[in-house]
């Protein structure tokens, strides 16, 4: 164990943890954006930055991503200091520039006291941030579907050629972890678009609703987890009727007051 | 201590009073009640009959939504003996909803996450307010213990 102290608290902690889980660990609320726990840490948005210090750095001081940042013993943590809200703030005042029409910026803007951005603002920025979230995990999943393409300024997340891929399963865990909720899709019944494809839900073989999962995901994750594709036959509402029939097989019901 | 989780359908009288004890006992951050982990399946016989199944996690030794989830999200608390679920781990992928071969895990519409039962860390709520006994929380006897 080692022990380092937060915000003036001392505490426990394992070897190897980063300074943000232990921090989000003790209630504290330091923003991050592109931080998954499902993925390798990655310090993308700087959004995480911390003071650090220790008694022999006489008084010196250190400013660092908490994310990649591993806990060390007798580390001096201050997460809401005035610089650090400074750097936080100048953080976002430019991804407020970027992104100016996305509501998760805005309210992080405005909750860091920015009122208006004080950079020139791209009129036609979307709210992607670039921190490659949705690429890291589609990577870490296996299905390396999608990645950032081009440089600089025309940098984006996309698909090769900005075309269907057959690596895309259709999960959209890219659109789920997005921390700005930039990658859209369109579930339709028994369709789902996403990066430029239609999928195939799977569906109930009694009554045929969709399971919410495509026949794509059930195919890949299904061989990469080691489990059988028939758990994806029927869906709750047929399982728990079945559940209930077995119930009624093993149970004798006759004598039952209600 | 060890327990069993005892359910007794033929004693349930669909009051669903574990339903609302769930609900409450894992109310979300924003002060409302929780989706209900445990659910009352009616089923109508006929005017004057009804039979009643209580679902709920069977807390499976070989789970198909630990073994479907990607990031390891749904673990084993080797404590509680339950499945849980951990929030930061999870990509919301729908896959262990899919899996379970039981229709006994649900998404909270309200989170957007998968809930399932966690035995409420080893004392269930919902047993404390079952009027019939039709679910019960037993102490395994030592001849009982399968570990």
């Amino acid at each position: 164990m080692i022990t380092l102290s937060i915000n003036g608290k001392l505490l426990q902690a394992k070897e190897g943890e980063m300074l943000l889980t232990v921090i989000r660990q003790q209630g504290i609320d330091v923003p991050a954006l592109c931080h998954h726990e499902a993925v390798e840490p990655f310090g993308a948005c700087r959004l995480c930055t911390v003071e650090i210090t220790r008694k022999e750095w006489d008084g010196w001081k250190n400013y660092v991503t908490s994310c990649l940042y591993p806990v060390e013993e007798g580390l001096i943590v201050q997460t809401h200091t005035g610089e650090v809200t400074q750097i936080r703030r100048t953080i976002l005042d430019l991804l407020l520039a970027s992104s100016p029409r996305s509501s998760v910026i805005q309210e992080l803007a405005a909750e860091y006291g920015i009122d208006s951005c004080n950079y020139p603002v791209d009129p036609e920025g979307d709210d992607c941030i670039l921190c490659g979230l949705c690429t890291r995990v589609c990577n870490a999943l296996g299905m390396k579907a999608i990645a950032t393409v081009e440089r600089g300024k025309r940098k984006v997340v996309d698909t090769p050629f900005s075309k269907a891929t057959a690596d895309c399963i259709g999960c959209t865990i890219c659109a789920q972890v997005c921390p700005t909720g930039n990658i859209k899709f369109q579930d339709r019944g028994k369709q789902r678009h996403i990066w430029y494809q239609d999928f195939k839900m799977a569906t109930c073989s009694e009554c045929g609703r969709s399971l919410d999962v495509t026949t794509a995901m059930v195919t890949y994750f299904s061989e990469r987890q080691q489990l059988p594709e028939d758990y994806f036959e029927l869906c709750t509402e047929c399982k728990q009727r079945q559940t209930v029939d077995k119930f009624n097989t093993i149970i004798d019901r006759s004598e039952e007051v209600f | 201590m060890e327990f069993r989780y005892h359910v007794k359908p033929d004693l349930c009288i669909a009051c669903k009073s574990c339903e609302l004890a769930c609900a409450f006992s894992h109310g979300s951050q924003q002060g409302q009640p929780g989706k209900s982990r445990i659910n009352i399946k009616v089923e109508r016989i006929d005017e004057s009959r009804q039979h009643n199944t209580p679902l709920l996690c069977q807390q499976c030794d070989e789970a198909a939504c630990a073994t479907i989830c990607p990031t390891g999200a749904l673990k084993w608390n080797d404590e509680t003996r339950a499945i849980e679920h951990q929030e930061e781990l999870c990509v919301r992928c729908h896959l262990c909803v899919a899996a379970c071969p039981f229709g006994n895990i649900y998404f909270d519409p309200v989170t957007d996450y998968p809930v399932k039962c966690d035995l409420c860390g080893g004392d269930p709520m919902c047993v404390k307010f079952c009027p019939s006994g039709a679910i019960s929380w037993i102490p395994l006897t030592e001849s009982e213990k399968v570990r």
